[in-house]
């Protein structure tokens, strides 16, 4: 099945048409945000590696747009609510897309630390070491995918994909770990770097909790679709169950 | 021309004149919002046709019912002074003999010149007349579509007036029923009124006696007479009430068993087979009182030891009740029908049984409409005339017992206006009065239970 | 980030276990009218239970095989578009079928061990032990003392005027009725207003000691505040009766029950907490339903 079908059906066949609309128009604009914030994580490696600090500025820039979406969507929400009186599926999906919005929104803020990072990093024409920059452009690119998986599960209502963006979670901690050994590692041999690996620790800390957030999503949308939460229960648990019963 | 002549080619100009206004109208429709016909084409040929036929029928109608008062007039006139001045009985004779002469019929004398001359007149005169009024009514006829066509034009609104036309009409067909109705009371009221010159009110409502026998002769028996209508009207009560005994209890038992117990397909036969009675002709029922039922009662009592008049009230009043049934159990069958099926739901679903349901709920539900229903059937009884005439007897007895004979109002009236009478004597216009009584009585009881029925009716709507 | 779980939020009736979690293995989505019940019909302690039941009228069939328990001191109410026999089923329950003429009724309720459609069973004892609100507010036209007496004095469960005036009085304190009516006992009840009228019906009801009282849409000729004020009055009177409603507002449903059962086209679709139906509906025709995608 096409899985933009998935979404569609989902949204679709209210006898009030408008509320298809509306509700089709609230996934939309997750998904815009969504795109948005992806764009500002993969600027933000980009500028990380290469040292592009006007890149870096026009992030913070785009940090409004993100901001201005979270609004928009909290606003639209609340009118639903107020309106349409949502039940069941339709509820689901208006909570998942009131939490999705904030937890974009966090992804965007961490994007922004991230391009801070590289403006401190590159400042009057810094040449960080390699090393010092450790594995973010990596990770960053790790979390975008993460994060457009995320996106996108939502978008299909895609539990399989949702449940692959969890599991992803665990491999970016072992990466984060990762990091900050060689790091450790680093800064021993050159305590005089002391100060900038602080900061990198702390970018790294923010891709860790894109992917986090990422990882949220995910759950978000598992409880989407199928109506049970499964925020607090163990990745394995919910993957044997979600196999289990697509098996059934 | 003869009468029906001219109505169908009155009749045929209608129709041509509708055709002709509808398509006048379509023609001089524009297609622009401005010039588009206020109504349907219809409407306009409507119009014209209405032009076209009502004041030509008018007309008509007036000519027709004129044109007799005014020849005889002109006749008159000429005719010579010394039967001109006859008294008007005599006169009316005369007039009389002269149109027969002209019509050719049978004349009650020998045709003077005088006469011959008149019936002459007259007949040229209707001759005349008759021509004038074809003329006139055809020519109003086309005269009126012609006008009336003149009028359509798109901004003409045809179907307003149209539609006023239309309530005029219906007003004056819903008062010819009122004016009727008032036409009645008015004249037995005069006539009541001469009889009260005669009797005294007080006399009349409150004397004891009835003998309305007078002499006609001086020397005659029976002499004054005696027009105390309390008997008549006791008997009257009297026999309503064994007839209201009889059909109310019969005739409500049988509505609450054909509305809450019995099956459709009893109910869909037994109803109307209930409502044969009412249909069938009150003599027969007189027959079957006078024939059967009296004789019956009179044999009983015998047996009993009683002495029962051979037209007793008893026989009359369960004939009449009988007959009543119907009344009262149609009614109260469509009043126990209009007590909402919740109400039965609300009783069952407390546990309530059949006959609880419907003694505590339903049928104090339906007592302002069945009560109605009664009062109706009361009136109906109190102006029921042959049974009573062919069972109950002419007697005026001022008794309360059932046995014995009775009689009644309508009785009375019956045979004071039976043979021949003459309508200046107190006995004849005694008739009347007696009337002009039933009359405001039933009125009052029919005032009441239609007040009765109504008030209960909006208590469910 | 909030902690609160959505769907596990405390259940008041007494279910099976495996009642919860069920929703683990979701009904397969199709939409042609199923043949079972999605979810448990039992509870631990039913009231009255139906099973198998199956109605025709006539020819036509109107209930297909539905079983459902009624549990102590619960609320259910059965919701579905109309036709669907949430009616019809409700009123097998207290044989107010029986006065339709061409209605049959096949299958087995229970009240408390006892088979209503027994043949030694009284219809009128029954009537009295599981009561019905009807849809119009049905008074009497009676004074408002005579509208609850009139049960009680039926059955003669009071011996002498004391009696009845303590059941008049405290039916329509559990009413919620007797401040209000208090000093016009005597008046007639279709002069009270058309909450009051309702709520007088309730009373009467009550007036007979029910154990069961069925509810066939009592609210749908109310306004909205007197709706609230019925529906204030069915959450108390669960303390001391079961009660089943019929209703065609699903927030109603969902703000009076504790367990809601979903009708569709003669069948019983779904049952389950009335959690659980309005935030997670395992089966496509009561998701769809109660997210306003019917038809």
């Amino acid at each position: 099945m096409n899985t933009n079908e998935k979404a569609q059906e989902a949204t679709e066949g209210h006898i009030y048409h408008r509320f298809d609309e509306e509700l089709q128009a609230l996934i939309a604009m997750v998904g815009k945000m969504g795109e948005l914030a992806s764009e500002q994580i993969r600027d933000a490696g980009k500028a990380i590696k290469k040292g592009d600090i006007d890149r870096a500025r026009s992030i913070l820039e785009r940090e409004k747009q993100i901001d201005e979406y979270d609004r928009a969507i909290e606003e639209e929400i609340h009118r639903i609510l107020a309106l349409r009186q949502p039940m069941a599926r339709d509820l689901r999906v208006l909570l998942t897309v009131n939490r999705l919005g904030s937890y974009v929104e966090r992804v965007g803020d961490q994007a922004r630390r991230v391009a801070d990072l590289a403006i401190k990093l590159y400042r009057d024409d810094a040449k960080p070491d390699e090393r010092l920059l450790a594995g973010i452009p990596r990770m960053a690119k790790y979390v975008n995918a993460m994060v457009e998986m995320a996106i996108r599960s939502f978008q299909t209502m895609d539990v399989e994909l949702a449940l692959e963006v969890i599991e992803m979670d665990r491999d970016l901690n072992d990466q984060f770990d990762n990091a900050v050994r060689s790091l450790t590692t680093y800064v021993l041999e050159d305590p005089r770097r002391v100060g900038d690996a602080v900061h990198v620790v702390l970018g790294l800390r923010s891709l860790d909790r894109i992917g986090g957030h990422a990882k949220s999503i995910g759950r978000q949308v598992i409880f989407m679709v199928r109506g049970v939460s499964v925020r607090h229960q163990k990745v394995e648990d919910v993957a044997a169950e979600i196999r289990s019963s697509k098996d059934s | 021309m003869a009468l029906y002549l001219i109505i169908l080619v009155l009749l045929a100009f209608t129709a041509f004149a509708y055709n002709y206004g509808r398509k006048r109208a379509l023609a001089v429709a524009g297609t622009e919002r401005k010039s588009r016909l206020h109504s349907l084409p219809h409407y306009y040929g409507a119009w014209t046709a209405i032009w076209c036929s009502l004041p030509a029928l008018l007309v008509l109608g007036l000519w027709l019912a004129t044109q007799n008062t005014v020849i005889t007039q002109f006749i008159i006139d000429d005719l010579p002074r010394e039967i001109r001045e006859l008294p008007a009985e005599r006169l009316g004779l005369v007039v009389n003999d002269i149109r027969n002469q002209a019509e050719g019929a049978i004349v009650s004398r020998e045709v003077s010149p005088e006469i011959q001359a008149a019936a002459d007149q007259y007949s040229r005169l209707k001759t005349t007349s008759r021509m004038a009024m074809t003329v006139l009514v055809l020519c109003l006829g086309i005269g009126g579509g012609i006008l009336a066509s003149r009028f359509i034009a798109p901004q003409f609104r045809a179907r307003n007036a149209v539609e006023s036309v239309i309530r005029a009409l219906l007003i004056l067909c819903s008062s010819i029923a009122i004016l009727t109705t008032i036409g009645i009371v008015l004249s037995v009221l005069f006539e009541a009124i001469r009889f009260f010159e005669k009797i005294p009110i007080p006399g009349f409502l409150f004397g004891l006696e009835w003998s309305p026998q007078t002499a006609i002769r001086e020397d005659q028996v029976g002499s004054t007479g005696a027009f105390g209508a309390v008997p008549l009207f006791a008997g009257t009560l009297l026999i309503s009430f064994i007839a209201m005994v009889v059909a109310v209890p019969i005739g409500l038992m049988s509505a609450i068993y054909l509305s809450e117990y019995a099956g459709p397909r009893l109910r869909a036969s037994a109803k109307p087979v209930l409502e044969i009675l009412a249909g069938i002709p009150t003599v027969v029922y007189g027959f079957f009182a006078a024939l059967t039922v009296a004789p019956i009662i009179r044999d009983g009592g015998g047996l009993l030891g009683l002495d029962v008049s051979s037209e007793s009230a008893l026989a009359a009043g369960l004939v009449m009740g009988i007959m009543i049934i119907p009344f009262v159990s149609s009614l109260s069958d469509d009043v126990i029908n209009a007590v909402p099926q919740s109400l039965r739901d609300a009783s069952y679903g407390i546990g309530a049984t059949q006959s609880e349901t419907i003694r505590q709920v339903i049928l104090p539900a339906a007592l302002p409409g069945i009560a109605g229903g009664v009062l109706l059937a009361v009136s109906r009884a109190i102006g029921e005339t042959m049974i009573v005439v062919m069972a109950a007897g002419l007697a005026a007895n001022l008794t309360p017992n059932p046995l014995e004979s009775v009689t009644t109002v309508t009785v009375q009236i019956v045979t004071l206006l039976v043979g021949d009478q003459e309508f200046d004597s107190a006995k004849t216009l005694a008739a009347f009065a007696l009337g002009l009584t039933l009359f405001l009585v039933t009125l009052v009881l029919n005032v009441i239970a239609l007040h009765i029925v109504r008030k209960y009716r909006e208590q469910y709507d | 980030m909030s902690d609160i779980n959505l769907t596990t939020a405390a259940n008041a009736v007494a279910l099976p276990p495996g009642m919860i979690g069920v929703n683990d293995a979701r009904a397969p989505e199709k939409t042609e009218v199923p043949t079972e019940t999605v979810g448990v019909v039992t509870v631990a302690e039913p009231r009255m239970s139906a099973r198998n039941i199956n109605v025709y009228y006539g020819e036509k069939q109107a209930i297909n095989n539905v079983s459902l328990d009624i549990g102590k001191n619960e609320v259910v109410s059965m919701i579905g578009p109309s036709g669907c026999g949430k009616s019809t089923f409700l009123r097998c329950l207290n044989r107010m079928n029986d006065t339709i003429d061409i209605c049959r009724v096949e299958g087995e309720i229970m009240l408390d061990e006892e088979d209503i459609y027994h043949k030694n069973m009284d219809v009128v004892l029954l009537r009295a032990r599981v009561g019905m609100v009807f849809q119009k507010p049905n008074p009497f036209p009676k004074s408002i003392y005579d509208n609850i007496a009139y049960g009680p004095k039926i059955h003669g469960l009071a011996r002498s005027k004391a009696d009845l005036d303590e059941i008049v009085e405290s039916s329509l304190r559990k009413a919620g009725l007797w401040d209000e009516v208090k000093d016009r006992l005597a008046e007639p009840g279709t002069g009270l207003s058309g909450g009051q009228q309702q709520r007088l019906c309730i009373a009467r009801t009550i007036a007979v000691s029910p154990e069961v009282i069925l509810m066939d849409e009592p609210c749908s000729a109310l306004d909205p505040i007197a709706t609230a004020r019925v529906e204030e009055l069915i959450d108390e009177l669960r303390q001391n009766y079961t009660i089943a409603i019929v209703t065609h507002s699903m927030q109603q449903a969902a703000r009076v029950s504790q367990r809601t059962a979903y009708f569709h086209l003669g069948t019983l679709v779904e049952v389950g907490n009335t959690d659980d139906i309005f935030t997670n509906p395992r089966h496509k025709l009561t998701e769809d339903y109660i997210t306003g995608r019917f038809g």
